[in-house]
């Protein structure tokens, strides 16, 4: 409808009309975003047995049925619980140890040229395949599986405060060794904070990945955990039951990543106390 | 004398001259046939200076002749490849943690406040949080910052960054300050401003100092010796007292040494006119 500038301020500035509310509540992201979650599942409804057979796809209904009942039945979170802490302790052990050795290996020119190739080529190679391996080794449980996922988040912290530290600007370090800091100092007060940056990048990765890991992990190896129940409910052939762990894991990946967002933020290492 | 020097085509029993008048005679950074070289490029040629308790002393050289270099052995942050650089008699092996250093870039942590930066040098030697912070805010005073203790380098202007830098320096009370170019990205006024503050903070100190600079100008203000360096590699040409009838105001200092001045504008202008560098 063609209508002059001057009218279109008027109307906004006088008398919005009745919808004016209601544009303003479609336009607000979150509900576009809603809105577009609620049309792919509109169309999965609709598809699932007239496009495609229910029995390989199911149905959102079906799925959130599902759910219901593993909440209601107890079966839902004993799984939930153990991917959750599977993952938490892979995270925290590959940050307890990538930290220092980032620390120290980045120190020694020595240790660098040493041992960096050997790092790199490990980070470079797909670390899901060390499962079968694990199990040989480890046996069937969550060990195996807080294993794989803190190999797999290690790299990706190491990696990243690696790249950070290499890159901390060489006038940090001649300041901290001319103010005679010690290596503890000069890494927590100079290189460490320097590199914040990367270090949160690290962070961030680490523990998406070390959730991979422990998916993975409880997908070759286990009788618990979230990645098995997907696994069990496909060797049953019961797509609702895949569908319905999908759903939880991606619920829950979702969940993490926001939970550290908010936790880094509150902890900026520029502003915060972190470093302080 | 405050300062001695020789070169390689000098005399070598130059350096063996007894210091007679300025300062205390003691030296306290002496550089001994010092060369240096960054892989092929040579940036230091057999540099023999003695610069002695108490004294100001400016180096001008052209650009890119080795002066910065200069500075980082008297800091103790590259080792020369011959000869040795002594520190109050003793040989610099390590970073000197016992000399100020003002690097041409400030070093100043982005993540901490005024406070927090200055406090800093105090905090890695262990000294507690109340102590520490109340020396950070009397020097911080000094250098007119008082109202931006808890805003961040980022906050403040090129000047301001610089007497936080000077503050963060002064703070563990080194016996020499090393400066490089300190005021060279400042404007006009701010840094006859911070010269005139630097003089009296020298004189409170009783600070050795050793300034690198490429304005001729500050250092005949400044400095009580002037060593003009040729253009790299650098070799030592000429060493110049600089006489101050005029106590405390900048601006006379400088103006009052015109003939100074030009002599060695035109020396560093045969130097470029050497190497066709500019």
């Amino acid at each position: 409808m063609p209508h002059g500038d001057g009218a279109r301020t008027s109307r906004i500035l006088k008398d919005r009309p009745a919808w004016a509310g209601a544009r303003t509540f479609i336009r607000n992201s979150v509900v576009q975003q809603l809105l577009v979650f609620l049309a792919i599942l509109a169309v999965w409804q609709a598809a699932s047995g007239t496009i495609v057979n229910a029995y390989y796809l199911s149905t959102p209904l079906a799925v959130f049925a599902q759910i219901g009942s593993w909440i209601s039945n107890g079966t839902l979170w004993p799984h939930l619980s153990a991917t959750l802490a599977t993952t938490m302790l892979g995270f925290g052990i590959a940050a307890a140890v990538a930290l220092p050795l980032a620390l120290i290996v980045t120190d020694r020119p020595f240790l660098d040229q040493t041992f960096s190739p050997f790092i790199f080529a490990a980070y470079s190679m797909p670390k899901i395949v060390l499962a079968p391996a694990l199990v040989v080794w480890l046996g069937i449980g969550q060990l195996p599986a807080i294993v794989l996922s803190a190999v797999t988040a290690f790299f990706l912290i190491f990696f990243n405060l690696y790249l950070g530290l290499k890159n901390v600007p060489q006038i940090y370090n001649d300041t901290a060794a001319l103010m005679g800091a010690s290596a503890w100092d000069a890494a927590l007060k100079f290189r460490l904070p320097a590199a914040s940056a990367y270090l949160l990048a690290g962070i961030k990765q680490g523990l998406i990945y070390a959730f991979h890991g422990t998916l993975v992990g409880e997908m070759t190896a286990s009788d618990t955990g979230m990645g098995y129940l997907i696994l069990f409910a496909g060797a049953k052939m019961d797509s609702t039951g895949v569908m319905a762990g999908l759903c939880v894991v991606g619920l829950l990946a979702v969940l993490l990543t926001r939970v550290l967002t908010f936790v880094l933020r509150v902890n900026d290492p520029v502003d915060g106390q972190l470093h302080g | 004398m405050i300062l001695s020097t020789g070169n390689s085509m000098a005399d070598p029993l130059d350096r063996q001259r007894p210091a007679t008048v300025g300062g205390t005679g003691q030296p306290t950074l002496m550089f001994d046939g010092v060369s240096h070289a960054f892989g092929e490029v040579q940036v230091l040629d057999q540099i023999n200076l003695t610069v002695e308790h108490g004294s100001f002393v400016a180096l001008v050289g052209p650009s890119g002749c080795g002066k910065t270099t200069l500075l980082n052995l008297a800091a103790g942050l590259a080792l020369p490849d011959t000869g040795a650089v002594y520190y109050q008699g003793r040989q610099i092996l390590e970073p000197n943690t016992r000399a100020g250093y003002l690097t041409q870039d400030d070093a100043l942590l982005p993540w901490r406040d005024v406070v927090g930066n200055v406090a800093l040098p105090l905090e890695i030697k262990g000294i507690g949080r109340a102590a520490r912070f109340a020396s950070a805010r009397e020097i911080i005073k000094k250098v007119g910052l008082h109202r931006f203790e808890h805003h961040r380098p980022s906050q403040l202007s090129g000047g301001m960054r610089k007497r936080v830098s000077l503050a963060r320096t002064l703070i563990y009370k080194p016996e020499t300050l090393l400066l490089d170019e300190p005021f060279g990205a400042l404007d006009a006024q701010t840094r006859m401003l911070m010269q005139k503050q630097l003089l009296d903070l020298c004189r409170e100190f009783q600070l050795t100092v050793i300034l690198v600079t490429h304005d001729i100008g500050e250092a005949i203000a400044l400095a009580d010796r002037i060593v003009v360096l040729s253009a790299r590699p650098a070799r030592v040409i000429e060493i110049i007292d600089v006489p101050h009838p005029e106590e405390g105001n900048v601006f006379r200092r400088e103006r009052g040494n015109e003939e100074l001045y030009l002599r060695i504008w035109d020396q560093l202008a045969a130097q470029a006119a050497d190497t066709g560098s500019t």
